[in-house]
């Protein structure tokens, strides 16, 4: 067998296109970054990367604290100042929709601060990757952000049981523009990384932070370490923005182009974790008293979920009004009970007088 | 923690069922599931000292 040692082959009469080979072996058609690791599709960890599905709704102003509130799947560790959060259609070539933050109320970092939208990939999706072994693979994690405030930030990755973090850092060098940025963190051999229906790996992007949050870049720490001492402190600055969108991580050495998926295969994806019937949209007929003169009602998931969840109805109004509660046909809301829940569905539960009811309804397994 | 009201809910034999509690302002119930993460909230509420209202009757 003969071997062709080549950088670059292109057609005799363009230089456009054509095939490169980097010194690494790595190979790019047409411009375009082939896998260096893993399948050639389904490759993105990241669920909602395009910021498309948001179930909760598509803003909460002056957002304090942890949890998700707008669009699905992203999360956010919040101890400091306000936040507005948005779904925006500010966006770069290629995309439609963005996550934006903006600063309602300031705050300045003392030594526990963190500010980090996040997202935690469940173990079952890392469970290729192999991390706590030996071979370890590594991944490669891409996104596309524009902020008001320039400067180094920090990117972070860390296990559930939250004693291996690897931060690294990026840098946001012109104002209001829009940046790609490319992030390869190396595969960790040792810790516990959960391949189950828990919590795999979270990885995130630092706004701000204080010095107990600070870390080694490039390397795995044992404990907090969301980011380095160069982190900008995003949330001193009155009215700032920050936009996030095409958002991937992939097994690999290199990022490859974004993977587009359509929207109702993201959202399929999101109902493992998230299932939010808008207005009231479900019709029950009571069938009449039933065992200890209940009426009841089934409620099926339009996707079995992650695990059992946390259930809520709606009466009138839309999401989350009257929770606790289904809208009674001429009669008003009735507070009702929930039984049976499961990862496939649950019951609801009226002790009032025989009649139908609609209801819209919540179930969350987030991780 | 972020919520308030936590309250016992029994199934119809009485036996535990889940908790209803008030969750970032939503009515929600959690179930005795471990891998929940609003119930691994709930146990660390509960270990901080804190007790939930009975269930009804």
């Amino acid at each position: 067998m003969s071997t062709i040692k080549v950088n670059r082959l292109e057609n005799t009469s363009t230089a456009n296109g054509g095939i490169d080979i980097d010194t690494d072996g790595h190979v790019q058609f047409d411009g375009l970054q082939m896998p260096t690791a893993g399948a050639l599709s389904n490759r993105n960890l990241i669920i909602n990367g395009a910021m498309q599905v948001a179930q909760r709704g598509t803003s909460v102003s002056g957002n304090t604290g942890n949890g998700y509130t707008t669009l699905d799947r992203m999360g956010l560790f919040q101890n400091l100042g306000g936040l507005n959060i948005s779904q925006s259609s500010e966006a770069p070539s290629g995309f439609y929709n963005s996550i934006k933050y903006e600063v309602s109320s300031t705050g300045s970092a003392v030594s526990s601060t963190i500010v980090t939208p996040h997202q935690i990939v469940e173990g079952y999706s890392i469970a290729h990757l192999n991390w706590g072994s030996s071979d370890a693979q590594s991944v490669t994690f891409s996104f596309w952000v524009r902020s008001s405030i320039t400067g180094t930030y920090g990117a972070w990755i860390r296990n559930a049981d939250e004693n291996r973090y690897q931060p690294k850092e990026f840098t946001i060098t012109s104002a209001n523009t829009w940046e790609k940025k490319i992030l390869t963190f190396t595969g960790e051999t040792s810790g516990t990384w959960d391949v189950t229906n828990g919590r795999g790996l979270a990885i995130g992007i630092c706004l701000d932070a204080g010095s107990a949050r600070h870390g080694t870049a490039d390397a795995w720490n044992s404990s907090d370490s969301f980011t380095t001492s160069n982190q900008t402190n995003f949330m001193s600055n009155a009215g700032a923005t920050f936009y996030l969108t095409g958002v991937q991580l992939e097994v690999g050495s290199k990022a490859t182009p974004f993977e587009h998926e359509s929207y109702s295969q993201t959202l399929a994806k999101c109902y493992r974790y998230c299932e939010i019937w808008h207005n009231v949209d479900s019709y029950y007929q009571s069938p009449g008293a039933g065992y200890f003169n209940y009426y009841r009602a089934r409620l099926d998931f339009k996707v079995p979920k992650r695990a059992t969840p946390s259930v809520s109805t709606y009466g009138t109004g839309n999401y989350p009004n009257n929770s606790g509660q289904v809208d009674t046909d001429g009669v008003g809301n009735d507070t009702v009970t929930y039984n049976t829940i499961s990862i496939y569905g649950f019951s609801i539960k009226d002790t009032a007088s025989p009649h139908s009811f609609q209801c819209g309804m919540s179930a969350e397994s987030e991780l | 923690m972020n919520f308030t009201n936590a309250k016992l809910v029994h199934d119809v034999f009485g036996n535990p069922e889940g908790v209803r509690v008030i969750l970032n302002g939503i009515t929600f119930q959690i179930p005795l599931d471990p891998a929940n993460t609003d119930y691994q909230e709930y146990l660390a509420w509960l270990a901080e000292g804190n007790e939930p209202l009975p269930a009804d009757e």
